[in-house]
């Protein structure tokens, strides 16, 4: 069917059709994204939480809109190249747009969101919050302590089964061992794979437990399994083997046993042996299927039913959905969810808590969490959240915010610490306990500038000293300028690194102005902070958060906070209309030799309806980008 | 919007590369009057002025964008005014803020938030303590 008035303009709208759908399709664009700025505004306004300001490094920000900028001025262009039947250059101008889209989308996708993802923000219970990077080690032999990034670990012991029900009496207790239930008809080989190169590479026994009584065993055919039997995926794969064929087995004799009896139960009506079935069944009156079931009963039929489950022949098979294992030694056990097994595998953990770990299919881990925590490499102190909490809770009001903080003499600029200690503060977190030989000489040398975070801490209060001083100066439209809550409460990893350049010295004015100098700007960092760089990395801090001071932790994505969450919406949902027009524009560009060939017109008005879409991508940034980047 | 003459799709050709030039400067000016303190407009950081000049300069940059680049100026009217009702159904849903603090239960046809009024009577339009009180007395 040939559409019409794709090429000359309609009489009675003076437009071709195409050009007409396009714009009621933007127009419809302009409400989607439209509510969803909307969104923003008010999760913004009614957020009960310090909003962050500024929170994401402009740079990348700032290239990608001059990149959709220059795009968008080439894709008017190639339009205009064709409109003057200029093929060659037509092309050139396209083949630009679309290397702009796809370097817009690889500083988007592998650049920002993986930096957000690499991210990692802690809340802990007095809500004082630390971002940075997690660390993640390999630390199987360290027998004290350990990283554990998403709380699925298990420290495991020799002492297996004795110690199952002990109380928890000591936070930090290191003991217990491993139970693992393996269910038989979804073993899931990756996920009982890793389980065993884990216990491999830690020297772990693992063997089968059949429960108290060690002369148990399990006979498949002629294959006899007690207590001592090894865990090994061939024998899960076994035993998943037998429970199929048993399975089928046993239905199989169900099924025989239920047509005898339904053959039985047929003749002895014909007999006339179940009046009251034959009552209802001739009653022809709307009788209700619970009601059926009664005279069933009644009629003492349902015997026959019954029987099959009952049913207690030599050729039923008898075998337990769950075999369990024993898995006993020293280390760490990481449970890794089974990946492309929807409705099927192990897959994640549904529920638990300290001695028990429940997965999705059932499976249940029983054990002890050892003292688990998260070890992080500090690049943001931020007690505004801790700040917001003591103005409103009254119990906190009693105290002087100088009590948890410390504060600085105005005249003297003298720092008096703070006399109350929150988590934040407390010797609890900070490490120094590394192992790996490589990390000897870099803690050495961080530990000889003294980046702990309350050295961090008090440096940046002189720091707001004189930057209070610097800005008491100034006015604007007659008032006097004051730090901003951020400033004030916020340690960024840029103050960080300027702190650790000059040595953590803030006492006086000229130490100030060091500081301004040696300060990383705005431009200097592309992503954020960077932990490859030594002489970056060695002004952060390494922590260790123990969990029951976490109240949240994730990374910088929606988890975290409402603003990732209309982050990752807005700037996801535009990514993928980029993908999309990139799509469009390049079919033109590969496919469109041959309709520029018979009907250029026809493709000029194809690329101006194309270029229509690319500008709108160009014009949610042009608002996306001073909201979330600037504001 | 222009004709397929030579001369006239050279003339656009010129006014593309002067708004390209003018969204580049305005880009430029955006990320200034937010990084450098010189130019940092209104109470020190981040504040209301910054967010009405962060969002006039994006507006001005939105509106070159679609008079030119989408040939907006000089469309038919059907586009234009089926471009600007959907602008006018977005800018609503962003004023509807204005009613985020409006409860249609315990409104009594006097808007307390945000005015000058006692608190007395704030707390009468909203019926907060005055009728628990007359309850009580009663009993």
């Amino acid at each position: 069917m040939e559409i019409p008035y794709i090429v000359e303009a309609r009489k009675d709208t003076g437009l071709f059709n195409s050009k007409i759908a396009i714009w009621l399709f933007l127009a419809s664009e302009v409400m989607l994204f439209g509510g969803l700025f909307s969104a923003y505004i008010f999760l913004r306004l009614g957020a009960d939480f310090p909003w962050p300001e500024r929170a994401l490094p402009i740079l990348p920000g700032l290239v990608n809109t001059a990149i959709l900028i220059f795009s968008s001025v080439t894709v008017v262009f190639a339009w205009a190249e064709l409109k003057l039947r200029n093929w060659r250059k037509f092309q050139i101008y396209m083949s630009i747009t679309i290397l702009c889209a796809i370097a817009f989308m690889c500083i988007k996708l592998p650049g920002e969101y993986v930096s957000k993802f690499a991210h990692q923000a802690i809340r802990m219970n007095d809500f004082g919050v630390v971002e940075g990077h997690i660390l993640k080690k390999k630390v199987y032999n360290d027998k004290e302590k350990h990283v554990d990034s998403v709380g699925n670990y298990l420290k495991v012991a020799t002492d297996v089964i004795k110690t199952y029900k002990t109380a928890d009496k000591e936070k930090f207790a290191t003991v217990e061992g491993l139970l693992l239930g393996a269910k038989v008809p979804r073993v899931y080989e990756p996920y009982y794979t890793t389980i065993l190169k884990q216990a491999e590479d830690q020297n772990f026994k693992t063997y089968l437990y059949l429960g108290e009584n060690k002369d148990a065993f399990i006979q498949i055919g002629e294959k006899r399994y007690d207590s001592s039997t090894p865990l090994s995926v061939e024998t899960l794969a076994e035993f998943k083997e037998f429970f199929v064929e048993a399975r089928t087995n046993n239905n199989t004799h169900n099924r025989l046993h239920l047509n005898a009896a339904w053959k039985q139960f047929r003749k002895e009506r014909k007999e006339g042996k179940h009046p009251a079935y034959e009552g209802a069944r001739d009653a022809k009156a709307v009788v209700a299927v619970k009601e059926i079931q009664k005279t069933l009963i009644a009629a003492n039929i349902a015997k026959y039913i019954n029987v099959a489950d009952n049913f207690t022949d030599e050729n039923q098979i008898v075998l337990p959905d769950f075999v369990n294992f024993i898995l006993e030694g020293h280390g760490y056990m990481k449970f890794v969810p089974a990946k492309g097994t929807f409705g099927g595998g192990t897959s994640y953990i549904t529920d638990g808590d300290k001695t028990t770990i429940l997965h999705r299919d059932k499976t249940t881990v029983i054990g002890k969490k050892a003292q688990s925590g998260i070890e992080i490499a500090i690049d943001q102190i931020d007690v505004s959240h801790f700040v917001m909490k003591w103005e409103r809770d009254d119990k906190h009001n009693k105290q002087p915010l100088s009590t948890f903080l410390g504060s600085v003499n105005p005249e003297t600029g003298v720092y008096t610490p703070p006399t109350e200690t929150i988590t934040l503060f407390s010797k609890n977190l900070e490490i120094d306990y590394y192992k790996d030989e490589k990390e000897i000489k870099h803690l050495e040398e961080r530990n000889k500038n003294g980046a702990t975070i309350n050295n961090i801490w008090a440096t940046h209060m002189k720091w707001l000293h004189y930057r209070t001083l610097e800005l008491a100066k100034k006015e604007s439209f007659g008032k006097k300028l004051v730090p901003t809550e951020f400033e004030k409460y916020v340690v960024t990893w840029q103050h960080m690194v300027g702190y650790g350049k000059v040595g953590y010295k803030m006492e006086s004015q000229a130490d100030y102005d060091a500081f301004k100098k040696v300060y990383p700007q705005w431009h200097a960092c592309w992503f954020g902070p960077n932990h490859k760089k030594p002489e970056v990395e060695t002004h952060f801090p390494y922590a260790f958060v123990p969990r029951e001071e976490i109240r949240l932790e994730s990374n910088l994505t929606p988890k975290w906070n409402n603003y990732y969450a209309i982050y990752f919406t807005i700037t996801g949902l535009h990514g993928l209309h980029v993908i999309g027009g990139a799509l469009v524009l390049a079919y033109y560009l590969f496919f469109g030799r041959k309709m520029y060939e018979s009907n250029p017109e026809w493709l000029a008005n194809r690329v101006e309806v194309g270029g229509l879409f690319w500008h709108f991508v160009d014009l949610v940034w042009i608002f996306a980008f001073p909201i979330f980047y600037l504001m | 919007m222009a004709g397929n003459s030579p001369e006239e799709i050279a003339k656009v050709k010129k006014s593309f590369i002067v708004v390209g030039c003018i969204l580049a400067v305005f880009t430029c000016l955006t990320v200034a009057v937010a990084v450098i303190p010189a130019l940092d407009f209104g109470a020190h950081g981040f504040s209301a002025a910054d967010m009405y000049l962060g969002l006039a300069i994006a507006s001005f940059k939105a509106t070159c964008v679609a008079a030119i680049f989408m040939h907006l100026k000089g469309e038919k009217p059907i586009i234009k005014w089926s471009f600007y009702g959907s602008l006018f159904c977005a800018t609503t849903m962003i004023l509807l803020i204005a009613l985020a603090d409006f409860n249609p239960i315990i409104f009594k046809g006097v808007l307390p938030y945000g005015s000058d009024m006692p608190e007395t009577q704030v707390d009468q339009a909203y019926d907060l303590h005055t009728e628990e009180t007359e309850d009580t007395e009663k009993h």
